[in-house]
Order: C-alpha cells, then sequence, then structure tokens
C-alpha cells in the first residue's frame, strides 16, 4: 500500500500554517456591503412597530430590513434537497420573535462599523408574549405544529416516536435489580472559532452566487430557494474554507438572508457575526431529559430496558424533529437487549434553536444509558467493563429497530483492549483514596451510524479524470470542515492511482460544477464519499492502462500504475505526465471515469472511553487526569487525522460532562454563556493526556475496510467522566454539566 | 494620523483612525488576513501577533498604540519559506482547520523566543490563551515540544 | 461632535504637559485588556491617552524599605520580577495567574486597579499588603492615598503603587478558583501575608476577591491564624471563620452556599504556598477529616 495507513499532512495544509488559506472574512470583494442585524431582547413577543428612520439617515447606510420588507416565506433551515419534507417555521425576519437573539431587522451598509452603529438606531417596539423555558412545561402547550395550510402553530410535541421489542414487563419481572435514572443534559455550544460569515453577490448574468463556510452546498442551495421563492437555477453556492463547524454550520442561517440583500441591493453583501452573535443567534446541541429503566440479571445480563426521552430543540424546529427517532437509532445497536421500550418527543421552548451538532443525538442518548448502566454495575457489584463485554453486539448483529446489520462491529475489542492498555484492572484495585482528594476510573461504550441508508438517498458520484501535468482531478462536491477529510479521500484516490494524495486536486464544493451530495453529515464522508471515490479511482486506473496499452504496445494485464507512472512488470513505463503529452498530442481525450455509489448498509462504528479523574471534595472541582480512547474504525486511512478527530472529540465530550453550557436562564430566556469567558471550554492546560488505540479489524463494505470516526469520537466522553465522578465520589449523578456546585450539593 | 512602523519586517508608513482595532488595522488597511478574529475579548488568541517579541492579543489594542514598534505576524513568519514550527504543526496533525493556527503558531513562537526549553506544563500553560477546537491541544503541545527540543539541539 | 483625539506622551513630563493643556474629558489606555474587550462602548470624543510607552512609569523598584511599582507595569513584568518575588512572592503568584500569556503582557497594575473588577487577581494581595497608590490630577497636582480610598471614576492617574515595607511580610500567597485551572475568571480568589516561624503564625493580613465589588479584607480569618501554632485545630478555626465572613459578605445570594463551601479548600491551599506545604499534606487531610 502506497497512501493507505500512512500519516500524510493535510493536503491544504501550507496554506494553513502560513495563513495564507482564505476564510469567508478574509475575502476580498469587490464593493463588498456589510451588514448588522438587530436581534430581539424578548423570548417571546410581537414585533408592534419598527422606525428605521434614523438608521437609514446615517451617512453610508444602503437599506433597513425586517417583516415587512423581506419574502414571508416560511422555510426549514434543516433541509438538504429540494422538496425534503420539514416542518418550515423559521422566517428571515418574522412579526413575532420567539428567542432572545431572535431576528428582528438588518442594516445594510458601506462598512461593518457603519452597519453596527445604525443597527442601534432602529426603534422597535415590542409587546410582550407569554415564554416558556421548560420543556416539560412545553408539553402542556400541546396540539397539532401544523396547521392545514401548512403554516406553523409552534405546538408541541413537534415529533413522536415510539418502540417496542419484546415483552419487558416479564423482562422487569425476571430482574435482580431495576434502576430507574433521571439523567439531563445541557445546551452546549459548538465553539467553532471562526465565527459564522457568508458572501451573498449577484452575478452579471442575474443570478447571486454564495460563498459560504457550510457542510452542503446544495442544503444552502435548496434553504435559499424554499426561502427567497427564487428558482433554483438562481442560487449558485460555492463552498469556502471552514474554520470548524462540528454541525453548527450545517444549516445555513446567514445565507438566505445574504442572497437576499444581495438580490435587493445588485450588490455584495457579507454578513459576519460577532462571537456574542455566534452564541445566541446560530445553534446549540439539543437538550435532552432522559429517563431510563434498567432490569438486569444477577450477573449484569440486561432483560429489559425502558428509555424516555424529552428533547427541547428551542424556538425553531430544524432538525429537532428527526432527534427523537435518531437517538433511538443509535441506542438499539450497541446491546443486545432482548425486551426494549422506547418514547421519544420533541418540543419548542422560546429558547435559542438548537440544530446539528457532532453526533445529533447520539451523545445525548449514550450520556443517558451509559451513566444507567455504570448506576447498576456499581449497585450490583460488578465490573462495568464486565457488564459492558455481557451485553454488547458483536459483528453481524441485527439491529432490531430497522434491522440494518451493524456490520463487522469490533465494541468488544475497544473495550478488552482498551482496558488492558488503561490498565482498568488495576487502577480499580487502587480505590479511590480517602482524604480531600478522590480518584476515579470511568468507562463508556459507544455506536455510531456510517451515513444515512436507510432513511435518504444515501449516494453519491465522484469523478476521477487525468490532469496533462500527471495528476489527477477529483470533483465529488466535497465539504472537508477541517478534519481533514480532502486528505484522507485523496489519500484513497491517489492508493488507487499510484498517486501521492497532493498530487489529487480537489474541485471545491460547487452546486454548478459538482454531482449532488448529501454533504458533510451522519459521518459519511470516508464510508460513502470515500467507497465512491476508491470506485472511480479503481475505473480511472483501468481507463489509464487501457490508454497507455497502445503507447506502450503492451497488454493492459500486466500494467500497473505506481508512482505516478504506468508501469509494466519489468519495472519499465511512462510517467504519467507524458503519458498525458503523448494523448494530449494525438488529441485523444484524457482519460477520466465517473461512479456513483449507493450505500447498501450502515455498520456501526464502535468505541469505549476510559478517563480517571480527581475530584477536590472541598471546592467541587474535577480535573481530568489521564484519559484512554479506544475505537473500532474498520481501518484508519490516515491515524494520524484519526486520531486527531478522537483528541478533538475528547475536548467537546469533556467539556459536556464538566463545564459547556449556555446557561439559559429559567425565569428571563437570556444566555449567560454567551460568551467564551463566560461559557468554559477545555483550554491546552485542561486536557488530560490522551492515548487512542485503534482497532482495525477491517470493514467489507468500507472504502479499504474504513469507517467513520468524526462523530463516535465525542459521544462516549461524556458518559466516561461522569462515571468516573460518580467512581470518586460514590455518588449517582445524573445532570449534566458536573459543575462544582453540583458536586458540593452532591456529597451533602 | 499617520504612524510609522515595522511590520514583518518592512517599514510602514500609513494613515490610521484613532479607533481602529491593532487585529482591523493589520487585516484591513495591510491585508495580512493571517491574523484571524475570534472573540474581540482575548479569550481565543486566534488573532495573537508578536509585539517586539511578544505575544499579545491585536483585538485588544489600538492600532496607534503601536507606533514604532515591530510587528511580526504569521505571514512575517515564514517569510524565508515555511518556519520549522509551521513544519512541526502539519507534520505532527496540530493544525485542523486551520483558523487558530496562525495565533496558536505565533504564541508558541513567543514562548519559544522568551523560553527555550519549556516543559509540558510551560507549554500548556503558555498556550492557554489560544482556543483550538479541533485538536484537543495534544498534537500541538507536541508539535511545540518537538520544535524546542530541535531549537535546542541546533543550538537555536 | 470633535472626533476622538489620541495621544502617546513619551515620558512624565510630556503627561503632565497634555494633560495641563487638555480642557476637555480625559480618558486613559494602557494595555487596552478591559477597555476594549467587545461590547464595552468606546469614548468616540475626547482625549485619549495611552500610557502603555511613557518613559518612567513602568518600574518595580524594591531595593527601598517600601516597593514602589509603576502604574503601568504590565502585569508580565511583575510576575517575572525577582526582586519582587523576593518581597511578595504572592503578587508575582497573582499577576502568573491572570490572564493569558497575551493578556498579561499588555495588562497593567493601574489598569487592574483602575478597572475595579471584582474577579481582579492582583486586587487582594494589594489589599493585604495595605497598598497605597501615587495619584495625578489632570490639574498636575500628584497625592497619595490608600488603595482602599481610591475611586476609579474620579479619573485619578494612577502613576505608582505602593507597598509599605513596613506592612510586607515575609511570607505570602495567592489562590484563586474558577471555572478551569488556566485563564479563568476568578469566582474568588484569597491572598495573604504573614509572619511564620517554629510552625507558628505571627501577624496575618488575608484578603478575598470576587465577594463584593472591592477586595474584602478577613479580620476573623486572621484572628484564627494570628500567634497560633499551625496544627489541626487552628485550622478548623480557619476554616470555620472564612465561611462566616463569606456569609456576611454575599448574605443570600446564589453563589453562598457554594462559596462558603468551597472557600474552605482554597483557604488551605492559601496557607500551604504560604508556609511551602503541598496542600497534600497530612496536616490539611487532618484538618478537614
Amino acid at each position: 500500500m502506497n497512501q493507505i495507513s500512512r500519516r500524510v499532512p493535510l493536503v491544504d495544509g501550507v496554506a494553513k500554517v502560513t495563513g495564507a488559506l482564505r476564510f469567508t472574512a478574509d475575502l476580498d470583494v469587490e464593493g463588498l456591503l456589510h451588514c448588522a442585524l438587530v436581534f430581539s431582547p424578548h423570548p417571546h413577543a410581537r414585533v408592534a412597530s419598527i422606525d428605521a428612520a434614523s438608521a437609514l439617515a446615517v451617512k453610508g447606510v444602503h437599506a433597513v430590513f425586517w417583516h415587512e420588507n423581506t419574502p414571508a416565506r416560511y422555510y426549514n433551515s434543516s433541509i438538504w434537497f429540494a422538496g425534503q419534507e420539514a416542518l418550515a417555521d423559521e422566517r428571515m425576519f418574522a412579526p413575532i420573535v420567539r428567542h432572545v437573539g431572535d431576528r428582528v431587522a438588518a442594516v445594510v451598509a458601506d462598512t461593518e462599523e457603519i452597519a453596527r452603529l445604525a443597527a442601534k438606531l432602529v426603534a422597535v417596539e415590542y409587546v410582550s408574549l407569554p415564554a416558556i423555558f421548560d420543556p416539560e412545561a412545553a408539553l402542556l402547550h400541546a396540539g397539532l405544529a401544523m396547521r392545514e395550510d401548512g403554516t406553523p402553530t409552534f405546538m408541541n410535541p413537534v415529533a413522536y416516536e415510539s418502540f417496542v421489542r419484546g415483552d419487558t414487563e416479564a423482562g422487569f419481572a425476571a430482574a435482580e435489580l431495576v434502576v430507574e435514572t433521571h439523567i439531563t443534559t445541557p445546551r452546549s455550544h459548538h465553539c467553532a472559532v471562526e465565527p459564522h460569515a457568508c458572501i451573498a453577490k449577484p452575478e452579471p448574468d442575474g443570478r447571486i452566487g454564495i460563498l459560504s463556510p457550510c457542510q452542503s452546498v446544495f442544503a444552502v442551495q435548496a434553504v435559499v430557494v424554499q426561502a427567497l421563492g427564487v428558482p433554483q437555477e438562481q442560487i449558485r453556492v460555492t463552498k469556502t474554507p471552514i474554520g470548524g463547524s462540528f454541525g453548527g454550520k450545517a444549516e445555513p442561517i446567514l445565507d438566505p438572508l445574504c442572497a437576499f440583500f444581495a438580490l435587493a441591493l445588485g450588490r455584495p453583501v457579507m454578513i459576519r457575526y460577532d462571537r456574542h452573535e455566534t452564541f445566541t443567534a446560530t445553534r446549540t446541541r439539543s437538550s435532552v431529559m432522559g429517563r431510563m429503566r434498567l432490569g438486569l440479571s444477577s450477573d449484569g445480563r440486561i432483560l429489559a430496558r425502558e428509555t424516555e426521552t424529552l428533547v427541547d430543540f428551542g424556538a425553531y424546529c430544524t432538525g429537532g424533529d428527526y432527534l427523537p427517532s435518531s437517538m433511538l437509532q443509535r441506542l438499539v445497536r450497541l446491546y443486545d437487549v432482548p425486551a426494549e421500550r422506547y418514547r421519544g418527543r420533541a418540543v419548542y421552548t422560546n429558547t435559542v434553536p438548537a440544530g446539528a451538532f457532532r453526533g445529533y443525538g447520539s451523545p445525548q442518548i449514550h450520556t443517558v444509558a451509559e451513566i444507567t448502566l455504570d448506576i447498576a454495575a456499581r449497585r450490583l457489584g460488578i465490573d462495568p467493563v464486565a457488564m459492558r463485554l455481557r451485553n454488547l453486539v458483536g459483528p453481524g448483529a441485527i439491529e432490531p429497530w430497522q434491522g440494518l446489520d451493524v456490520g463487522n462491529a469490533r465494541g468488544r475489542e475497544c473495550l478488552v483492549r482498551g482496558a488492558d492498555a488503561f490498565e482498568w484492572e488495576a487502577r480499580r484495585q487502587m480505590g479511590t483514596g480517602r482524604g480531600r482528594w478522590r480518584r476515579g476510573i470511568g468507562v463508556a461504550s459507544a455506536t455510531h451510524i456510517n451515513g444515512c441508508y436507510p432513511g435518504f438517498h444515501e449516494e453519491t458520484t465522484a469523478t476521477l479524470k487525468l490532469l496533462p501535468d500527471g495528476r489527477a482531478e477529483l470533483v465529488c462536491a466535497l465539504h472537508d470542515l477541517g478534519c481533514g477529510a480532502d486528505t484522507t479521500l485523496a489519500q484513497i484516490a491517489g492508493e488507487t492511482l499510484g498517486l501521492r494524495a497532493c498530487d489529487i486536486a480537489i474541485v471545491p464544493a460547487d452546486t454548478d460544477t459538482c454531482p449532488y451530495d448529501l454533504g458533510t453529515r451522519a459521518s459519511r464522508m470516508t464510508y460513502i464519499c470515500g467507497e465512491a471515490i476508491r470506485r472511480a479511482g479503481v475505473a480511472l486506473a483501468e481507463a489509464i492502462r487501457a490508454a497507455a496499452v497502445l503507447e506502450l504496445n503492451t497488454e493492459a494485464a500486466g500494467l500497473r500504475l505506481e508512482a505516478g507512472a504506468v508501469r509494466r512488470q519489468d519495472g519499465s513505463g511512462l510517467a504519467l505526465s507524458d503519458l498525458a503529452d503523448r494523448l494530449v498530442a494525438r488529441g485523444v481525450e484524457l482519460p477520466a471515469a465517473t461512479e456513483t455509489y449507493r450505500a447498501q448498509a450502515n455498520p456501526g462504528s464502535y468505541a469505549a472511553h476510559f478517563a480517571e479523574v480527581e475530584v477536590d471534595r472541598l471546592t467541587g472541582c474535577v480535573r481530568v487526569t489521564d484519559y484512554l480512547a479506544a475505537h473500532d474504525v474498520g481501518r484508519a486511512i490516515n491515524p494520524m487525522l484519526v486520531e486527531g478527530q478522537i483528541h478533538g472529540g475528547i475536548q467537546i465530550g469533556i467539556g459536556y460532562a464538566l463545564y459547556e453550557d449556555v446557561a439559559l436562564d429559567r425565569i428571563t430566556g437570556v444566555m449567560r454563556g454567551n460568551s467564551f469567558s463566560r461559557y468554559t471550554l477545555a483550554n491546552a492546560s485542561e486536557m488530560p493526556p490522551m492515548r487512542v488505540v485503534l482497532i482495525e479489524e477491517g470493514e467489507p463494505t468500507g472504502p479499504f475496510g474504513a469507517k467513520a470516526v468524526g462523530e463516535i469520537a465525542t459521544i462516549p466522553v461524556a458518559a466516561a467522566v461522569v462515571n468516573a465522578v460518580n467512581d470518586a465520589l460514590a455518588t449517582e449523578l445524573t445532570h449534566l454539566p458536573l459543575v462544582p456546585e453540583r458536586i458540593l450539593a452532591a456529597l451533602g | 494620523m499617520r504612524m510609522s512602523l515595522k511590520v514583518n519586517g518592512a517599514a510602514v508608513e500609513t494613515e490610521v483612525s484613532p479607533i481602529s482595532r491593532l487585529s482591523g488595522f493589520l487585516r484591513d488597511v495591510l491585508g495580512l488576513t493571517g491574523v484571524k478574529e475570534g472573540c474581540c475579548e482575548g479569550e481565543c488568541g486566534a488573532c495573537t501577533v508578536l509585539l517586539d517579541d511578544e505575544p499579545v492579543n491585536s483585538c485588544l489594542m489600538l492600532a496607534f498604540q503601536v507606533a514604532g514598534c515591530e510587528i511580526v505576524t504569521i505571514e512575517g513568519l515564514c517569510r524565508n519559506g515555511i518556519s520549522d514550527l509551521q513544519q512541526a504543526f502539519l507534520e505532527m496533525g496540530a493544525v485542523q482547520c486551520g483558523y487558530c493556527t496562525p495565533g496558536m503558531v505565533l504564541a508558541a513562537e513567543g514562548l519559544l523566543r522568551a523560553n527555550p526549553n519549556p516543559g509540558e506544563a510551560e507549554i500548556r500553560h503558555a498556550l492557554a490563551g489560544n482556543i483550538c477546537r479541533c485538536t484537543g491541544f495534544e498534537t500541538i503541545v507536541r508539535a511545540v515540544a518537538a520544535e524546542a527540543a530541535a531549537r535546542q539541539r541546533a543550538g537555536r | 461632535m470633535t472626533a476622538l483625539a489620541v495621544v502617546a506622551p513619551v515620558d512624565i513630563a510630556a503627561l503632565r504637559a497634555t494633560l495641563a493643556a487638555e480642557a476637555g474629558p480625559v480618558r486613559f489606555i494602557a494595555g487596552g485588556t478591559d477597555m476594549l474587550i467587545a461590547g464595552r462602548p468606546l469614548a468616540g470624543t475626547g482625549l485619549l491617552v495611552d500610557l502603555a510607552r511613557v518613559a518612567g512609569m513602568a518600574f518595580i523598584s524594591t531595593d527601598d524599605a517600601d516597593v514602589r511599582i509603576g502604574g503601568a507595569t504590565t502585569v508580565a513584568a511583575l510576575a517575572a520580577d525577582c526582586g519582587l518575588r523576593a518581597r511578595i512572592p504572592a503578587l508575582c503568584e497573582a499577576a502568573g495567574q491572570c490572564g493569558s500569556v497575551q493578556i498579561r503582557n499588555r495588562a497593567t497594575i493601574g489598569g487592574n486597579i483602575a478597572n475595579a473588577a471584582p474577579a481582579a487577581d492582583l486586587m487582594p494581595v494589594l489589599a493585604a499588603a495595605g497598598t497605597r497608590l501615587a495619584l495625578l490630577k489632570n490639574d498636575g497636582t500628584q497625592y497619595e492615598a490608600a488603595l482602599c480610598e481610591y475611586l476609579p471614576d474620579s479619573g485619578h492617574l494612577i502613576m505608582e503603587v505602593i507597598l509599605p515595607g513596613n506592612a510586607l511580610l515575609p511570607c505570602s500567597a495567592f489562590v484563586k478558583l474558577g471555572p478551569r485551572r488556566d485563564l479563568t475568571i476568578s469566582r474568588l480568589n484569597l491572598a495573604m501575608l504573614a509572619e511564620f516561624q517554629n510552625s507558628h503564625f505571627g501577624t496575618v493580613r488575608i484578603a478575598a476577591g470576587a465577594l463584593g465589588p472591592v477586595p474584602l479584607r478577613m479580620h476573623l480569618a486572621d484572628a484564627a491564624l494570628g500567634g497560633r501554632k499551625l496544627e489541626p485545630a487552628t485550622l478548623r478555626e480557619f476554616l470555620s471563620a472564612l465561611a462566616t465572613e463569606v456569609d456576611a459578605a454575599i448574605p443570600g445570594r446564589n453563589s453562598q452556599i457554594y462559596k462558603r463551601r468551597a472557600v474552605a479548600g482554597l483557604g488551605l491551599d492559601l496557607i500551604a504556598q504560604a508556609v511551602g506545604l503541598s496542600p497534600r499534606d497530612r496536616l490539611f487531610e487532618e484538618a478537614v477529616e
């Protein structure tokens, strides 16, 4: 193998370390106008009047937009293809605002400074309406979510999912121990270091070009089309480099506004949020209240499980109605549970909307399930690792909800090899200590999906073409979110063609030049796009060999591609650039191959994480002192990037366990954690040493055996840390994050 | 007002607004967009530049305050090709999305100029003002440690 | 509306001349690390005077009886000064835990005092040290005032921070408690100056930050340690005094329940640092058993 399993540096890395890479806010666009928004200070209010005169009087202001002079069309920012059925409840600007930070108006001006100054002069009168912040109270605001005419009612619940398998009552009756838990997870924020930004510019042909750091250019196009009511062909979207997303930039939030302003004014417009706006006016992770009832035999077998989840997705549905079912999907593919009952609901509240965030429900449901399992293990006096091993599914298991094969599932190897490397047994023997500082260890298992199969049109098309200089061009609507997907996929392409990753020229995702793709979501890049690219690569290699047969006057069978050349068995051959030259000279089109790959499976990725913590019983402060993550990745195309994903996932997960919370005030609805100084995330000093164990047993349906790692990296972290804290203190803490107040309160 | 200073080794004389932040001045007037903006409160460090060899948050300074000083941005660190520190970041996977990278590299460079032989805890402490949301800091710390060791060996 | 004018005096004479000549409102900027934080209004008119490079305004003098520190001295300079560490290590400790490297390189001791943030890390040390300030009025007159008498809104410029020699004690310590260990805003911080010899405390002065708008001198805690032997019984009385002080400072606040307990851990860390023991020493474990 030439490219697979290699620690190849990022193909776009030099531009990143030298600062040469231009992010959206760095772009130099001729005649660019700037925008500042006015946001609601009320959690729920009618906008009684807007007086824009003072703002318009400011020199340099071009326009002020609000609900009366913008399209009154409902849209859903989470759709990813035209016509996708989704609860359309959001507008560019609505006459009723639904959360503190909801959009009220926008000022477009020559400079951002002028726009921000003028935005302060927009006079808005509000009439306050009753607001709901508590998801259980929200259930009482009950009714159908949509009227017959398709307009939203904002009534609850919006989603309801249930599932029953086997006889849970019999299971609980036979159980030696029944554990019941009530677990809550916080609203956490993505905190990508690049704040949200977007540019839209009118093209000479009357179209609008959008430059967006997005997760799918086609999703941006679909949402903008829905919001503006323009023909799809009028909107062209190009992905710009993205300074971190984690789901936060999955939904086009600024794009519809930006496109409309550019269309209305005939000038390019940029909107960029500052950090405060990125916190209060984009998306968060949904919070979940979970109740779980677990019945176990004396040896730790799960006999029955009942789960109830209540998802708070805030002021607008976005993709929140999928959460109850996506949580169920991930819950049922980890353990073999003979009797299962699940009910999940999702509700509106007058808080900042929730949206996609790394794992999409998986961190929430695994936090609920893995903390509960640990509490059960402690009560039964069974080693939590042993108990998980007793219940984990293995290769070829069929999950009970959708009947999907979980593939070469290696969750057991993650636990066994992870526990061994972490010296789990020895650390358990050491105990927690006696004094002010207590030490604890925790483990959590997790699984996640690989793509959207069977739910959506899970397929993608990749084209690889030989370039005149002997490199290859890849067209596949790729959206690297910064984790190195482009590099990984270039390695896959390179492997098939005897080229290096850096020899693959990746065409930026663009609705005009790329075939449709669902985008970077659902852990599908390596597994789905990677397989399409591998197939295209194999086909292109075949085409190159066929072309070389004539040039080298030999037989195709013996030809192989390596080191940028096509070679005979004796090693003699032709550099691809020479081959291309000859083909061009003869007027022959350079070889190209296009492959469309439609997924046939959705195997599980698996992981087991191990955390050691030290808790100060006097201050309630928790410090994660050691961490090990074992991951079943099938095969690591680029171990360095795989480890990087895991390291980053641990950082997000530790925060989720210990301090990350936008802290919405229960009385006012105001976000307290609305800046980096008020929203704590782990910095370099806070992070423990991290070790990674990779289980590479190969997934037959994945490219070169690879499966996903991006999302699962963060899924088990919070539960592992919480379980370690509960181990250290002999507590049963279940409300995240474990801020010092909660720790001390639990100690009595 | 007029101001002269040295930026990335070159003398600059320019007009500057008295209320312009250094970060905005470097980006908008000098076009040095390697200077990133992430929070404007001194928490994320994306706007870090070296001011007379010391790392500072360029968002929390007014441009006129650097008159007569020497500023180094990420663009200045690789004037003679990519620096060894940047190479270490690249090869050790200390870069993912790249948005925090310029500030992170400059904070690390500032550390190595002040303390050529930092321990791991010192590296982490020195980078506490730079947020990375992608890497968990693990490979960043390793890259800085590796570069420190390389400089020690080379007697730089 | 006249636009904001800025000026960067080169030395103290130029600074005085600038102030004397200005009839309108004057504001000062030094590090800018508080003033320029997003969302804080920046004055659009008047005169803004840059103090960061006024020659003679940044210095640390520790050779005489009183320790004198120029108002524009950076927090990084405080953290790194050996002379200062010999006289009052707590101030170096507090400076070293203040903000990030980038912040410390710009933030100044005068700014830390003038911005009057309740959680400011240098403040409890300065309060415990009986600090006096040399202040300059716009009319050119200079006067001295105790730190606790200084009014940030007066607009008087902090030229020097004076730690009177007769108030410095051989041992000192500073500890803080925030949501994380590094670059964190103190939820509670404690500073202590003390005499300590042969396992006995002599004079002790303790101050706390983030329990009110200004640092709180903790006289009950002083008394619990003063003249006493360092032993579990003394520590228990000390911790009880700390809790009483917290209760008195923030009665009924949401944070009271947490802070009155957490102050015990921070209090033990404070003493450990002051007397050069590990906080994990058996002595401290015994005190809270």
